[in-house]
């Protein structure tokens, strides 16, 4: 079999997530939309509904796609699962290869609805999802999948599997949606904060995320009350701590120096990047030792030139900590994340060296095109590969 | 949702920072950055390799919470035998020894030949005897290995100066597995006898990364070839003390505010340097510069602050014959509070540091930074990393090191020139607010060495379910 014809050979990969669409999750978007662009998307297969709503960018072009698998144990939706593949296939719509987005429960359709069909099945890990499978159970299934595709260094630790086995491949930034905001373009964002450099102006931090305890955001809101200097915080995103943030927010008095606007479209994201000095990504390790991997607020800031304050959980400092896009402090604790948002409030220098450091290490290394393009690429080897030994 | 308490929890995971002494006066720099780490949230235990130094201390000292661990005191190596040294000093380091061996007998076994190596290498002439430092230094070593395994929660060695201190923590970190990084200055890079046979880019290769305190430095490091990353963090200025020259400059106003035409006609004016009395800060040349700019009939006068060194005998001969008795006063080392008056009532700060023929210098001098917060215009010269504070005509003046006559030129300039002065002092307190903030570069360090702290909790096998 020669090279020429393997590579020549151009397998559909039907994909099994957990909800979807959903709000966040854009990394999951991006990849998506790629193999949508490269003809290799035979389906996209929800074991759960998504949100209401939720309607990123892209989202439109994947929607023809999804189909949602019944509300049953793994095994029968993946019986679910073969029958439709099987129906597409009798359409004409063949499928070379079942593809689990996450390690739990899709990734175990997936390698039954691959079992029952014979086809190779593969799956990603993410962050959570690694901790919803017990050890026994992901190393069994590692052994058994053509591949794995793990997004950052902390999940490869913890998904073990012989050489070549498990890549890591980044998901990426929109660099060209996400930019620096042109010096002095935000003259006044009419937040009474005053135009850049303005003596005394207040430091505008920013963080993203959901209103979930791994995110750290009590933390913020501690840290942002011993600030010396003038500041305002805006946190965007929803979720179920929303009542206790707000009741912290009521409780140390900094009501009209913090916003929570809520989630917010994705088109009006980079708006709120440029308005920010300062990007905070306070995770934590949570009571159930959930942690963030690398969230997009990361890359998003770095891809905006806007410097980020984050921590040691998951694996965030490692990112920052390669790029030069921000510093990285240890989680949980209010006191040092304060100590540095002052001195960042002080030190414009800092903050645009920082900036521009996160900012050129996105566009050489996340750049949402080509992580995508590795992605959809390793994909077709993995598959185009087992697809043709399975047949030979 | 509720932030971990200041105090680290008990099992938590420490630096080990390796020090030669501690805490020593001429290094507040370091006594801060260990405050300022341990502010931010990173555990650290303090190995100490020389017995306290008597003398006083920087208040600091009081605030760190590290409780610093000292090594067996030893006996100079000079004028003996090595049987000699060790019969008087070896006993010090037995039980440590056996304790290290039970727990690592492989590590101490590479160590014991890395040491022998590097002594047998660094022998001055070909038929010489291996070099007994090597000995002390392994001897040390194992002791700093024997007290972080009786610690049990150190997972990461970082020394500080990249001579003596970076052996005796990489002959360490090869005894117990653990990974180490370490802080190169100037010295300790520049001279090549403090790291003979190629020692430093061995310990460089052996270490996860190397931080240093100037980009010049930074570049000198990376020109070894050394694959390790070494990262270029600022010393900084202390925001506490940028706040207090702010209030103070709001209040009274420095007297170089003062108009210069009547103030010329009735003062003399007044140059301060703070430095150690070494030959490395040029103080000399100073000394010189005045007595140009008296013989030019001009009225000045300079106050030195700093406590003697090697230049010490040389300035007093060189002000006597002078005869600038009366111009030129040393007034020894004073504290900070006591710093900020003079450095409100100066004029100029003169400091024409040069780079010595063992390659020692500054990094950036601290107290360049200190008077341009104070709003004192400075002038040195572009040696080591100085140009990277100071730009000439913007944030300050820089003259050729060895020049009385130019940095006499150059206080006239600023003594002359209002407009000069006044756009210089205010460019050159921006520039240190802006980019040399202490707590910043304290969080680079915490970023950087927390990774290595995280990495090794990482490398451990994961528990997953």
């Amino acid at each position: 079999m020669s090279r020429a014809a393997a590579s020549a050979f151009r397998p559909r990969v039907a994909v099994v997530m957990s909800g979807f669409p959903r709000l966040s999750e854009t990394f999951a978007l991006g990849e998506l939309h790629a193999l949508h662009r490269a003809g290799r998307l035979a389906g996209i297969f929800a074991t759960k509904p998504g949100d209401p709503g939720a309607h990123q960018p892209l989202v439109g072009d994947l929607l023809p796609y999804v189909r949602l698998l019944p509300a049953l144990p793994v095994t029968d939706q993946a019986r679910a699962l073969v029958t439709r593949l099987t129906s597409l296939a009798s359409a004409g719509l063949h499928v070379d290869a079942v593809h689990g987005y996450f390690a739990h429960d899709p990734a175990a359709v997936a390698e039954h609805a691959g079992a029952l069909l014979g086809l190779p099945f593969s799956f990603s890990v993410h962050a959570k999802d690694v901790r919803k499978v017990p050890a026994t159970e992901l190393a069994r299934r590692v052994e058994r999948s053509a591949g794995v595709v793990v997004c950052n260094g902390d999940v490869a630790a913890s998904v073990p599997g012989p050489p070549g086995r498990v890549v890591q491949l980044p998901h990426g930034v929109d660099v060209t949606r996400f930019r620096p905001r042109p010096v002095g373009a935000v003259a006044d964002a009419g937040d009474g904060c005053g135009p850049d450099g303005a003596l005394g102006r207040p430091l505008r931090i920013l963080a993203v995320g959901r209103f979930v305890e791994k995110k750290g955001f009590g933390v913020l809101l501690e840290a942002v009350t011993r600030l010396t200097h003038p500041w305002r915080l805006r946190i965007i995103g929803d979720g179920p701590l929303r009542p206790a943030l707000e009741e912290a927010v009521r409780r140390n008095g900094s009501g009209t120096r913090v916003e929570l606007p809520g989630p917010v479209a994705h088109d009006a994201l980079p708006a709120h990047y440029g308005w920010a000095d300062v990007v905070a990504v306070p995770s934590v390790v949570d009571s159930d030792g959930d942690r963030d991997g690398l969230p997009n607020v990361v890359l998003e800031a770095m891809a905006s030139g806007v410097p980020v304050v984050g921590t040691d959980a998951g694996a965030i400092g490692p990112a920052l900590r390669t790029s030069g896009g921000g510093l990285v402090l240890p989680a949980g604790d209010p006191r040092p994340l304060a100590t540095v948002l002052d001195s960042l409030a002080r030190s414009t220098a800092v903050r645009r060296a920082l900036g521009a450091q996160g900012r050129t290490h996105a566009v050489a290394h996340y750049r949402l095109e080509a992580c995508s393009a590795r992605f959809v690429q390793h994909l077709e080897d993995l598959h185009g590969r087992t697809a043709h030994a399975a047949a030979r | 949702m509720a932030a971990r308490p200041m105090q680290p929890p008990a099992d938590a995971d420490h630096v080990g920072y390796v020090l030669k002494g501690y805490p020593r006066l001429s290094e507040v720099f370091i006594t801060s950055e260990v405050h300022r780490v341990e502010q931010l949230g990173l555990p650290l235990r303090l190995f100490v390799l020389t017995q306290a130094e008597s003398g006083d201390r920087h208040p600091v000292v009081e605030r760190v919470r590290a409780v610093p661990v000292r090594m067996p005191a030893t006996t100079s190596l000079t004028g003996t035998t090595t049987g000699a040294w060790l019969r008087r000093n070896g006993s010090a380091f037995a039980p440590a020894l056996r304790r290290v061996v039970r727990a690592h007998p492989l590590g101490v076994a590479r160590s014991a030949g890395m040491a022998l190596v590097q002594a047998v290498r660094a022998r001055k002439r070909f038929w010489a005897a291996p070099r007994k430092l090597y000995l002390k230094e392994w001897l040390l070593a194992v002791s700093l290995a024997d007290e972080v395994l009786t610690a049990g929660d150190v997972r990461h060695l970082h020394a500080h100066f990249a001579h003596g201190t970076t052996t005796v923590t990489w002959l360490a970190a090869t005894m117990t597995g653990l990974p180490f990084s370490f802080t190169a200055h100037a010295k300790d890079i520049y001279s090549a006898e403090l790291n003979p046979a190629g020692l430093l880019r061995r310990k460089l290769d052996a270490a996860r990364f190397a931080v240093t305190c100037t980009g010049a430095n930074v570049e000198h490091l990376r020109g070894l070839g050394s694959p390790t990353p070494v990262h270029l963090v600022y010393h900084g200025l202390s925001a506490d003390l940028a706040a207090v020259a702010r209030a103070t400059a709001a209040g009274a106003g420095p007297r170089h505010a003062v108009g210069t035409a009547e103030r010329a006609a009735a003062q003399p004016v007044r140059l301060l340097a703070v430095a150690r009395l070494v030959r490395k800060k040029g103080l000399d040349v100073l000394v010189d510069a005045v007595a140009v700019l008296h013989a030019r009939g001009r009225d000045v006068e300079a106050v030195l602050v700093g406590e003697d060194g090697d230049a010490a005998a040389d300035l007093r001969a060189r002000i006597a014959a002078a005869e600038l008795g009366d111009r030129v006063r040393l007034l020894g080392a004073l504290r900070q509070d006591q710093l900020g008056d003079l450095y409100r009532a100066a004029d100029v700060f003169p400091l024409p540091c040069r780079v010595m023929d063992d390659g020692d210098r500054d990094g950036i001098p601290n107290v360049l930074m200190e008077a341009m917060v104070f709003g004192l215009p400075v002038v040195t010269t572009p040696v080591s990393g100085i140009p990277e504070l100071v730009e000439d005509g913007e944030t300050g003046l820089l003259v050729p090191p060895e020049d009385p006559a130019a940095l006499a030129d150059a206080v006239e300039r600023l003594v002359d020139d209002a407009g000069l002065r006044l756009r210089v002092t205010a460019a050159a307190r921006r520039t240190v607010t802006s980019r040399f903030d202490a707590d910043l570069m304290a969080a680079r360090l915490v970023g950087l060495l927390g990774g290595e702290v995280s990495r090794e909790r990482a490398d451990a096998p994961v528990a997953v379910g």
